[in-house]
């Protein structure tokens, strides 16, 4: 992992040298609650710092419906980047592989094992300054499935995402997207869209533990309903000083659609 | 995630589709026109033959209807044939079993034979929700095939849409099938894409190729589907009555099916996969019939199929069976039947052990033939009476036919039975049965079975348990004579006209190669039931019923020779009549028949209070109906996902006002996850009084309206059993309920009814009605009769007869009925109780209020002398004081008479309802039901009619108000 790290360091040097760090010393870089009903990193708030990273999660979703004779597991792990390009312009993007999937109906149990789709997007600063940062950005799905029967999912996410700077132990992040994902299966296409926004609380209790809590909502077109999904969030977080911050993060929906009874999320970022 | 609006992005989905890797096209998967026409499936098969003849036309009268018990089709229904086969997709309205609506295979019929199949349906997995509601048909007819397109969702989610193609060419032996699923949803989900086979038991046997395996399954359990999960290159299944078919599917584009097999439901398919929302799957298949015995036709059609699309080759094995002399053998499953199987090195003569590709019964002329794959170690074995005979053939074949030449069985013995009137020497119908003589023929040895299923406990094996007789050990000599062989061994040979009759036996020895004539007298026993009673048995299957296959003809002998005066026809959700079957034995004034039905919801959809689970409501009867074989299920109502009380408003449009609504078996457990009895679903407990109103409990929703023209209660019965067949245990919990409803005021007649689903499964008429009047058959009075059903004036009996009668107030005499009554002073229950010589009773209880009040042991009774005679039919005669049976308080009493109750305890699930007993007099209460004692024993006898009978009879209710003021009830 630290080789990895080095080589992508030496690769983006010369753009790095001239890129706006939003290092905050031990703590690193601001991230928001990496977790949404989506999946990999897709329909999530990035950060709106370019600092160069590199990330590792472990995630999992539990939705267990007994009324309705339902039950779905998820697992997968999320590799993830962020490659400053130019001072005010950088990439970001996920990989999520495996991917491990339990569905039940009743007692018709089925598993599999395969990968998610990633992402890839294209941040755009427009605001820095001491006590804020945002960016805009543009976020593709890239259809990595498997194993599928016949549909392809890509899809497209467009949004803001923001970190305001309280105080100098208390910041605030937060972003609003259109995430639109979109299923095609021979001449005929899904979209699932929504409108989500997030706002996470993160407090430096110490140089080296930062406690945040958030939440999330999203509004859909569900027939169903229009609310998609209110979430509480939370996430711990461990800056060991050189660079890497060790993370669990949670979130649970309170209201809407979502049946999910919660999502975790263990994994570490690497500033480089 | 959220759903979405369908786009059309041509050009990115032709990309999506060449980046997918599907075994089949995508269809109408990827198309958002709710018109598309999913492709023709099982491209890579074809047939060829001389006619070109195909078409699509809708059901209009019944003479298009294809032969067959389980024929089903009505107006609406569309058909499909070609010169080999014939195929109806039942209307979109006109839901049958367990689907949600019409859309399904209902009647497939090779041409030459006969519909035997209940249904075949789709399914996406176990729950009601997981089957498709279709809601349109689309006949499409282009140059030689036609198609019918079905279109609708899955019943509990409406984004996930469902599509099924039906398609015959002019020389399919069967039909194709293409089904796609669109998960429309917002959740992954996991599906077993399949067709659910509806056997509904004791009619059609599945078969496998698989080690182990063949015609045995292991037991199917909904709630760990692993355990019986088996994977297989194809399917078969065959009927066991004539004329004989065969069924056989096998996927396309796909080497494998994968799912459970049961005598009552099997399901095959794709593996179990995870759909996630905006994808699809698609299941190809074709499903085969052909005439003749065994599963060779069909299978054979599927073996040849799976080669021709996976590779591999095939060969035809053909021979003739022959018995001695060289007459040929065939055209009779019991008499010969040809396996042929792939070996188990260790042990090669047990089919059972290897992999069965096929088994046949040869024809007339004794020929068979079989496909098996060529190039493997195969045997071929013929089967006489279920077991293995020497006669056979050992070979690798190769080619595309192996000819094995004659295969010679020795004779098998046989028996001429005549049986006669005592007195006048009249033929007699009568059933026969046999068991082998204790100490002399070992059961193992003259025991049989289809391969290791169907055995049904049968010795001597004379044939399948549920057909036509010869069945299991039984066979019906209609006009006093019968003439069948049976495996080598020394017998008792049993001739029964019923318990109102004398019980003939002889000792028989059946040596190969002889035949032996016996004649048995029977004599009607005078006297033995009530002046003006007519015998009637108001619950009785037939093959139209899912869960029978006994022929018509065979039903109504049962009829006959069981001494029944009036049958209610009571098939499962179909209305019946006997009227061809009666004329073609020319027995229309020897037993009443009335049409009715037995609803029977298979749709799971009720959670009752304080549970999780959806149910069904159990069983009821209704009678009469009329019989209209336009109509689904021949003019029956659906009676799926309401409550008995709209059950109830929904039948009586089709029933006359004085009919009779009956609830069967109350205490039922559940078959295949569906209840069959609404006591049980309802949560009812022995010692819980059952509430006055809607309390919350689930015993109170008996009192709800659900809805109907006449807004009639879920508890508006009119009778209910308190006797089904001969299970003690079970007959014990019915008892039970109907107590508990006399206690709480809720005064309901009580019936006995066989529920005989066959010669074996059941006797007809054991139990039976008493029905107490002045009847004359000749002059059938149905209405009279049926108010007399209604107002309790029945005995219920395997055997014992019990007279009963007091006198009230007005000095009228009263005989048992629920209509209370106040008696007469110093009022005195009369009571003679009598039985057949052969029908032991050694007890007489009176019932008070439930508790046994007085009880007359056997040094009070008189027993006959000669269990086979005709003397001693009087067991006792005595009266009792009303006002001593009930203290000076109004009450109920009933009369009881046959044997001691067994000793019983509720030891699993605390309801307060025995579930078990001791069944062995072992003096532990370890057995769940009655087993055969020696031939010492009294009760050897009955038990070999009716296995597992307690000999038993009741009175209904003596519904005491003591003094005049109105009655009170005891609780």
């Amino acid at each position: 992992m630290r080789s990895l790290a080095l080589s992508l360091a030496l690769v983006a040097l010369p753009v790095m040298a001239s890129a706006q760090p939003c290092s905050r010393g031990r703590a690193g870089v601001p991230m928001p609650i990496a977790l949404s009903s989506g999946t990999g990193d897709f329909g999530t708030t990035p950060s709106p710092c370019s600092d160069a990273r590199v990330g590792v999660d472990l995630r999992a979703s539990a939705l267990i419906d007994t009324p309705d004779f339902y039950g779905a597991l998820g697992g997968e792990l999320v590799l993830s980047g962020t490659l400053p390009l130019t001072q005010r312009l950088w990439l970001s993007g996920s990989l999520t592989a495996p991917r491990f999937r339990f569905a039940q109906n009743a007692t018709v149990i089925g598993t599999d094992l395969g990968t998610g789709p990633g992402d890839l997007a294209l941040h755009v600063s427009l605001v820095r300054d001491a006590h804020l940062r945002v960016s805009t950005y543009v976020r593709a799905l890239l259809p990595f499935d498997l194993p599928t029967q016949y549909a392809l999912r890509t899809g497209l996410d467009a949004g803001v995402s923001a970190w305001w700077t309280l105080s100098p132990r208390v910041s605030l992040l937060g972003g609003v997207s259109v995430p639109v994902e979109l299923s095609f299966l021979g001449g005929r296409g899904l979209a699932y869209g929504s409108v989500r926004a997030s706002l996470d609380a993160s407090v430096l209790a110490a140089s080296w533990f930062e406690p945040v809590l958030g939440f999330e909502a999203r509004v859909g077109n569900d027939p169903a309903g229009a609310l998609d999904v209110f979430a509480a969030r939370a996430s711990l977080r461990v800056h060991t000083g050189r660079a890497v911050t060790l993370h669990l993060s949670g979130a649970v929906p309170v209201a809407g659609l979502d049946r999910t009874l919660a999502r975790i999320s263990l994994g570490a970022w690497i500033t480089l | 995630m959220a759903h979405g609006a369908p786009l059309r992005l041509t050009t990115l989905a032709s990309l999506a589709f060449t980046l997918t890797c599907a075994h089949e096209p995508v269809g109408c998967l990827g198309s958002g026109d709710p018109a598309c026409v999913p492709p023709s499936p099982c491209g890579a098969l074809t047939y060829t033959c001389a006619s070109t003849r195909v078409r699509a036309y809708r059901f209009t009268a019944t003479s298009q209807r294809v032969p067959g018990l389980e024929a089903e089709a009505s107006v609406g229904d569309v058909v499909l044939e070609n010169d080999l086969v014939t195929a109806v997709i039942d209307d979109v309205d006109h839901p049958h079993h367990l689907a949600a609506s019409g859309g399904t295979l209902l009647d497939l019929a090779p041409r030459g034979g006969a519909d035997a199949l209940n249904a075949v349906y789709t399914v996406t997995g176990i729950l009601p929700r997981d089957a498709p509601k279709y809601r349109s048909l689309q006949v499409i007819e282009e140059p030689g095939l036609v198609a019918v397109i079905a279109r609708g969702t899955l019943d509990g989610n409406d984004r996930v849409q469902v599509t099924t193609r039906y398609e015959l060419r002019a020389c399919d032996p069967g039909v194709r099938v293409r089904t796609e699923v669109f998960n429309g949803g917002r959740d992954v989900s996991t599906w077993f894409l399949a067709d659910a086979w509806w056997w509904g038991d004791r009619s059609m046997t599945p078969f496998i190729p698989t080690q182990g395996n063949g015609f045995v399954h292991p037991p199917l359990d909904l709630v760990n589907l692993d355990a019986s999960w088996r994977v297989t290159p194809w399917m078969a299944a065959q009927s066991h009555v004539d004329p004989a078919v065969s069924y056989a599917t096998v996927a396309c584009g796909r080497a494998s099916l994968e799912g459970v097999q049961d005598l009552t439901i099997s399901a095959v398919g794709l593996p179990r996969t995870i759909v996630r929302p905006g994808d699809g799957q698609v299941f190809e298949r074709m499903i085969f019939t052909a005439a003749g015995g065994g599963i060779a036709g069909a299978a054979s059609y599927a073996l040849d199929a799976h080669a021709r699309m996976n590779g591999g080759a095939t060969t035809v094995l053909a021979g003739r069976v022959l018995g001695t002399g060289g007459v040929p053998v065939g055209d009779d499953e019991r008499m010969a039947s040809v396996v042929a199987y792939e070996p188990d090195a260790a042990h090669p003569d047990d089919p059972l052990r290897g992999t069965i590709w096929s088994q046949a019964v040869p024809d007339v002329r004794g020929q068979f033939s079989l496909r098996v794959p060529s190039q493997k170690a195969i045997r071929v074995q013929v089967q006489r009476f279920g077991r293995a005979t020497s006669a056979g053939a050992s070979l690798t074949p190769s080619g595309a036919r192996v000819e094995l030449g004659d295969l010679t069985l020795a004779t098998a013995g046989t028996l001429a039975v005549t049986v006669r009137e005592g007195d006048s020497e009249r033929p007699l119908s009568a059933e026969l049965v046999m068991v082998p003589v204790e100490g002399v023929t070992a059961n193992e040895s003259v025991s049989g079975s289809l391969l290791g299923a169907l055995g049904e406990r049968c010795v001597p094996y004379l044939g399948p348990p549920h057909g036509a007789s010869p069945a299991c050990n039984r066979v019906l000599a209609f006009d006093g004579s019968a003439r069948f062989s049976a495996p080598a061994g020394t017998y008792w040979l049993y001739a029964t006209a019923g318990p109102g009759a004398t019980l003939a036996r002889a000792r028989v020895t059946v040596r190969e190669g002889e035949e032996a004539p016996v004649t048995l007298r029977l004599t009607r026993l005078t006297g033995l039931y009530p002046a003006g009673s007519l015998t009637g048995d108001m619950h009785v299957h037939g093959g139209r019923s899912f869960d029978s296959a006994m022929p018509d003809v065979t039903r109504v002998q049962s009829f006959i020779t069981t001494g029944l005066d009036v049958i209610v026809a009571t098939d499962h959700n179909a209305v019946t009549s006997y009227d061809e079957a009666l004329r073609a034995l020319n027995a229309q004034d020897r037993v009443v028949l009335v049409s009715g039905t037995e609803a029977t919801p298979l749709v799971p959809w009720l959670v009752p209070p304080g549970g999780t689970v959806p149910r069904v409501v159990g069983h009821f009867m209704f009678w009469p109906m009329t019989y209209d074989p336009t109509q689904p299920r021949n003019g029956m109502p659906w009676e799926n996902r309401v409550e008995p009380g709209a059950m109830f408003d929904r039948m009586r449009t089709v029933m006359p006002a004085d009919g009779v609504i009956q609830l069967n078996h109350p205490t039922a457990h559940l078959k295949a996850g569906r209840d069959e009895g609404y006591f049980r679903m309802l949560g009812f407990h022995a010692t819980t009084p059952i509430p006055l109103r809607d309390d919350g409990t689930g015993m109170g929703m008996l009192w709800r309206r659900p809805g109907g023209a006449t807004g009639a209660r879920n508890l508006d019965w009119h009778v209910q059993e308190a006797m089904n067949g001969a299970g003690v245990v079970l007959n014990l919990g019915y008892r039970a309920s109907w107590f508990a409803m006399l206690d709480r005021g809720l005064l309901r007649g009580a019936t006995a009814n066989s529920d005989s689903h066959s010669l074996t499964t059941e006797q007809v008429g054991y139990p039976r009605n008493i029905v107490l009047g002045s009847f004359d058959r000749a002059r059938f009075d149905r209405s009279a009769y049926d108010r007399a059903v209604r107002e309790g004036h029945v005995v219920g009996s395997n055997g014992p007869v019990i007279e009963a009668r007091t006198t009230d107030a007005a000095g009228n005499t009263v005989i048992p009925g629920v209509t209370p009554f106040a008696p007469s002073s110093g009022a005195m229950l009369d009571v003679e109780v009598r039985a057949a010589p052969w029908v032991p009773v050694t007890e007489v209880r009176f019932i008070v209020n439930g508790r046994v009040a007085r009880t007359l042991t056997a040094r009070d009774l008189t027993q006959p002398a000669d269990p086979f005679g005709r003397e001693g039919t009087v067991r006792w005669r005595g009266r009792v004081a009303l006002s001593e049976l009930l203290g000076g308080r109004d009450g109920w009493v009933v009369v009881e008479a046959g044997l001691p109750l067994p000793a019983m305890a509720d030891l699993e699930d605390n309801d307060g309802l025995p579930d078990h007993i001791d069944g062995d007099g072992d003096g532990a209460i370890d057995d769940t039901e009655l087993l055969r004692p020696r031939e010492s024993d009294a009760r050897f006898h009955v038990d070999v009619v009716s296995p597992g009978a307690l000999p038993f009879a009741f009175t209904n209710p003596f519904v005491v108000d003591v003094d005049g003021n109105g009655w009170s009830a005891p609780r």
